[in-house]
């Protein structure tokens, strides 16, 4: 009984087999991408064999594409990118929802007002077109494709904690806090935010999963970052062959299904393990 | 810092105090022209239904009244000093080190995720800035011991839901002691608590009191906790105070009709079981449509006509007593 509250929330994960599931799945994702250069060292846009080679021929085990190059090796690079983005974007967002939500939350009134208006504007723009648009006018790269998904990302989270951050503004402990002088920065910080992870830890997981989407399907449309492998181009690149070819956009299909199967999952069994009200008074 | 020095300045004195929400529907008056005095060492309690104003007065003592609400007129004196120009930067530096205040639900007045011990030095790092968090966490343990919190080492590191209610409102008042305030604001502080335990709890506050020459202003809606636990008691009707005066001489002869209906509501225990159970008629008058006269006129069982015409003034009852009501005010004349 000593050590508490990662435990009982563990234990609470643990016991959900989908969630598990999605976990180990991620777990493979996240090893591939991270022993991809021990794996397939080298350029994944070497061409390094005959075009057209359906999987488990010559040595590639998931063939190659139009241009022979190994498919195998491109999941796998594509898998950094994914995550990358995934991972980078979520955190991005999480910060700037905190930053905006947290103090439209905190301080309440004009300052509520004006950030809720800002966020709902952007909540009203078509977010995959804006995100076309931003990726369009700007270089595609890397960072455009981050900054863009962030752009057209970030109004609902920051309205979820915007509202957490409301209903727990009003709780007596933030109240007694404020009464025993504590300062605005402090409340939100030690007393309020902490409170307010579960939900945001949650939402950002599931961001995760949506900008590998978003990423995906800019490359699909040739407005990813040309020079990085990503699954989004490998299915772009293998489209016109989709009839005698699947195994071309296929497989990096499969991969985008799985992983973001896989990180929703994993959002799934967090929301369930940190669920406040299960959290809180099940610990006696 | 605390002690006698000048015994006879008042830990609190409220002045004409009027503090308004303002809703859609129109101005609506929580506080009403409150005058309020509490010394060093003594316990004055507030006694009032809900909605009587009684939170909204504690709120506007620590000014954390919340937005649309504000303080629009009078004086608080915190010691001799009127806190209410303050700006909130300095106010902050009172709010826990000479006035804190315990609330009314223990279960939710503590943060769920921080282990007691830390929520209390926490409190004393606000304040002192010169301590390591070792020395805040060797005074959380005195604290702990002073509230009479069994197996104090082990409890600082627990978290508030594995702690009893009792013990958890042990730690919120240990919190609100952490740097000796002068006045404690305790709103509604046993409410939530069993019996047994309200007065263990009013019992340690009572006696923390003497020990600290602490001031304490008792919020609560149950005139029978008043009369061992505070020395005078101060009778609030719809945001204005009705009767005030020293605790055994106002439940004994109580002068008000509204203080008299209070005291015969509470639920005697001797009385027989099929006899039923005493109310007040009606309910305390929504604050946006207080009638001219007094506001209890609607619900008394004695008013006159000039009850419903003219709002009462406090006037003396007796020592130390007031009340607000012109049939009291005319037997005091008679006698």
């Amino acid at each position: 009984m000593a050590t508490l509250h990662l435990p009982p929330a563990l234990r609470r994960f643990l016991r959900q087999p989908a969630a598990v599931a999605g976990a180990l799945v991620l777990l493979g994702v996240v090893s591939l991408a991270a022993t991809a250069d021990l794996i397939y060292p080298g350029d994944p846009f070497d061409i390094v064999g005959r075009p057209y080679l359906p999987p488990f021929t010559d040595g590639h085990l998931l063939g190659t594409d139009t241009l022979g190059r190994d498919i195998a090796a491109g999941v796998v690079h594509g898998a950094r990118v994914s995550l990358l983005i995934g991972t980078l974007t979520a955190v991005l967002v999480t910060a700037i929802a905190i930053l905006i939500g947290g103090a439209a939350g905190y301080l309440g009134g004009k300052v509520d007002d004006a950030l809720m208006r800002f966020t709902e504007l952007f909540q009203t723009i078509p977010s995959f077109l804006f995100a076309i648009v931003v990726v369009a006018i700007l270089e595609p790269s890397l960072e455009t494709v981050v900054g863009a998904i962030i752009i057209v990302s970030w109004a609902p989270l920051a309205r979820l904690v915007r509202a957490e951050v409301v209903g727990l503004r009003s709780r007596e402990y933030v109240q007694a806090a404020i009464a025993m002088g504590m300062r605005d920065a402090s409340v939100l910080g030690r007393q309020i935010l902490p409170n307010a992870l579960p939900a945001i830890l949650v939402a950002a997981s599931v961001m995760v999963a949506t900008a590998i989407l978003f990423e995906s399907g800019l490359s699909f449309l040739g407005l990813g970052d040309p020079n990085v492998m990503s699954w989004g181009l490998m299915i772009g690149a293998g489209r016109a062959a989709i009839r005698t070819a699947w195994w071309m956009s296929g497989i990096p299909g499969i991969a985008i299904l799985l992983t973001v199967l896989s990180i929703n999952l994993v959002g799934d069994g967090l929301n369930e393990a940190l669920n406040p009200r299960v959290a809180v008074g099940s610990g006696r | 810092m605390s002690g006698g020095s000048n015994a006879d300045m008042p830990v609190l004195q409220v002045e004409g105090l009027r503090t308004i929400f303002d809703t859609a529907a129109g101005p609506l008056v929580a506080v009403d022209g409150m005058d309020l005095v509490v010394r060093a060492g003594e316990t004055v309690a507030v006694v009032g239904e809900s909605g009587s104003g009684k939170s909204a007065l504690a709120y506007s003592i620590i000014r954390l009244v919340q937005p649309p609400g504000r303080i629009a007129a009078g004086r608080i004196l915190l010691r001799g000093r009127d806190i209410l120009p303050l700006p909130e930067a300095e106010m902050r530096a009172l709010r826990g080190r000479d006035l804190a205040m315990v609330f009314q639900e223990p279960s939710t007045s503590l943060n769920p995720l921080m282990p007691v011990g830390e929520q209390v030095a926490e409190a004393i790092l606000l304040h002192e800035s010169g301590i390591s968090r070792r020395e805040a966490r060797e005074r959380a343990l005195d604290l702990f011991r002073l509230v009479g919190i069994p197996a104090p080492e082990r409890r600082l590191d627990e978290y508030p839901h594995q702690l009893s209610g009792g013990m958890r409102q042990r730690v919120v008042i240990a919190m609100a002691l952490a740097c000796h305030p002068a006045l404690l604001l305790a709103d509604e502080p046993t409410t939530a608590l069993d019996v047994t335990v309200q007065a263990q709890v009013l019992d340690l506050i009572g006696d923390l009191k003497r020990r600290f020459g602490m001031g304490v202003l008792l919020i609560t809606h149950d005139l029978g906790l008043v009369a061992d636990h505070a020395e005078r008691v101060a009778v609030v009707y719809a945001g204005r105070k009705v009767e005030e005066g020293p605790t055994k001489a106002v439940l004994a002869d109580p002068s008000h009709p509204y203080t008299r209906a209070l005291l015969l509501c509470r639920p005697d225990p001797w009385r027989a079981a099929d006899e039923p159970l005493v109310e007040i008629p009606g309910v305390v008058p929504p604050a946006t449509e207080l009638p001219a006269g007094c506001a209890f006129a609607p619900r008394c069982p004695i008013a006159e006509l000039a009850c419903t015409q003219r709002r009462p003034e406090l006037t003396s009852v007796g020592p130390g007593r007031v009340a607000a009501c012109h049939v009291a005010a005319r037997r005091r004349e008679a006698a």
